[in-house]
């Protein structure tokens, strides 16, 4: 977790709902502050649902929903939080919520959390999901850090989804299932394999940083 | 905040302790009935899936010919039949037992006119690092394979776990369970492959117990030549009785 350190406590004197910092909070982390391929983190879940558009939606979905709500939650009983168990506190709070939409994934996607299996249970272990509870949550008002749970989540859904793409296309030939180059389409084996994700994901890391003008301090 | 006495602490963790349990035993509870539906519906798929295509079929669709087909039967190693329920059989717990003591499920599947159209057997073993399973539909001459249905938990997704592909399945069809004597003997899949889809096919038509393999699983291939192995001798005595009949 390279965002351990805890960042400046945004000012909120009366700050609109969707006000322009709150809507930095959602947008950032979709580009500049990119969980995935600004800060690499989540690279291990990256590489292992993004085989198929599907599973990696509906991983996008749970993460977004799981970070945002964990934060929001600390964030509220962020000032009851006794601060020598405050990461067993954040771990119960997530753990209790990742639970939940496995078992909610089991009941009503049940395919999608068959290919997804253990990678669900392992979203607990995600940097991003301490990251933004440790760094933003424990010093935030709740609906800043709802929005930027949301941002982040998304921020690395984005990553996935477009990770998938790719594998799926170039790996089966098809997009969310359906076979788009024809039965002709010989798939590369090496987009199918985890080794495939970290080229796509190599690749949008150079794109993105080659047009933000990213240089390594 | 000032520095928590410990008994605040204490306090505070046993109440949010209670709370995620409390939570989750009412999420868990709530959604158990549905949890249970979905695994059953996919045995069910399996099953069907060993001799029609059950990949376009709706939910009510699958559940109404697997009852009006499908009937579950338990035998014993020597073929006695067993007064028991196959819901009360765990295919997985009885793998866990030695070959002779397991209780072994059949599924017979019935045509309009109540006779016996294809037996379809489960299977279960270990590939390189998680469970595999599967069914076998085997034709009323109790001879040849009419289609397999595969699945894993945990093999390497684009090597070990294409065997729950349906065109590795596809390599099943039409093999033989009984050489020239008549004896039942088991399908071997065999190291590297031939080039996939059709041409695995192929290169193994006139080869009556041999099928294509995987290429890069080698270990999932030995598991699941375990398990045919395994299951088919376990049922050898219910498939010469019913030769018999």
């Amino acid at each position: 977790m390279s965002t351990e350190s805890i960042e400046q406590p945004i000012k909120q004197k009366s700050e609109p709902l969707f006000g322009k910092k709150n809507r930095k909070l959602l947008s950032n982390p979709l580009d500049a502050d990119n969980p995935v391929t600004v800060q690499i983190l989540g690279i291990c879940s990256a590489l292992a649902v993004t085989v198929q558009m599907k599973p990696a939606l509906f991983m996008a979905v749970g993460v977004t929903i799981i970070v945002g709500l964990s934060s929001f939650i600390i964030s509220l009983m962020r000032n009851l939080i006794p601060n020598r168990v405050r990461i067993i506190v954040q771990l119960m709070v997530a753990a209790t919520l990742v639970v939940i939409i496995d078992q909610l994934f089991k009941a009503y996607a049940y395919d999608i959390s068959k290919q997804l299996s253990v990678y669900i249970s392992l979203i607990l272990t995600n940097c991003i999901l301490l990251g933004r509870i440790e760094a933003f949550a424990m010093g935030n008002k709740p609906w800043p850090s709802l929005l930027d749970g949301i941002g982040n989540g998304a921020g690395y859904g984005a990553i996935l989804m477009i990770t998938a793409v790719f594998r799926e296309l170039l790996g089966s030939g098809s997009l969310f299932g359906y076979k788009l180059l024809g039965s002709s389409y010989i798939g590369n084996g090496v987009m199918i394999l985890p080794a495939g994700a970290c080229f796509v994901i190599g690749l949008v890391v150079w794109m993105q940083r080659a047009r933000n003008g990213y240089r390594e301090e | 905040m000032p520095k928590p006495t410990n008994s605040y602490i204490l306090i505070f963790m046993i109440t949010l302790s209670v709370l995620s349990a409390v939570i989750l035993a009412f999420v868990s509870e709530s959604l158990k009935p549905a949890q249970i539906a979905n695994i059953e519906l996919e045995k069910k798929k399996s099953i069907l899936g060993t001799f029609v295509d059950v990949s376009q079929m709706s939910k009510e669709e699958i559940n109404k010919l697997y009852a009006t087909k499908v009937k579950p039967i338990v035998v014993s190693y020597d073929a006695k039949s067993l007064e028991l329920k196959e819901s009360d059989v765990d295919v997985s717990e009885e793998y866990r037992k030695e070959l002779k003591e397991r209780k072994l499920p059949v599924y017979q599947i019935m045509n309009d006119k109540g006779e016996l159209e294809y037996s379809v057997l489960p299977l279960y073993g270990h590939g390189l690092y998680d469970d595999i399973w599967g069914y076998v539909a085997i034709n009323p001459d109790m001879k040849t394979i009419n289609g397999v249905v595969l699945d894993n938990k945990g093999e390497t997704p684009g090597l070990g776990a294409r065997m729950s592909e349906k065109q590795i399945a596809d390599r099943y069809k039409g093999k033989s369970i009984r050489d020239d004597k008549g004896q039942v003997v088991t399908i071997v899949m065999q190291k590297g492959e031939r080039g996939g889809g059709e041409v695995s096919i192929k290169a193994f038509e006139n080869e009556p117990h041999q099928v294509d393999g995987l290429s890069g699983a080698t270990n999932t291939a030995k598991g699941i030549n375990k398990m045919f192995e395994d299951y088919l001798s376990a049922y050898t005595a219910y498939l010469n009785l019913e030769l018999k009949k």
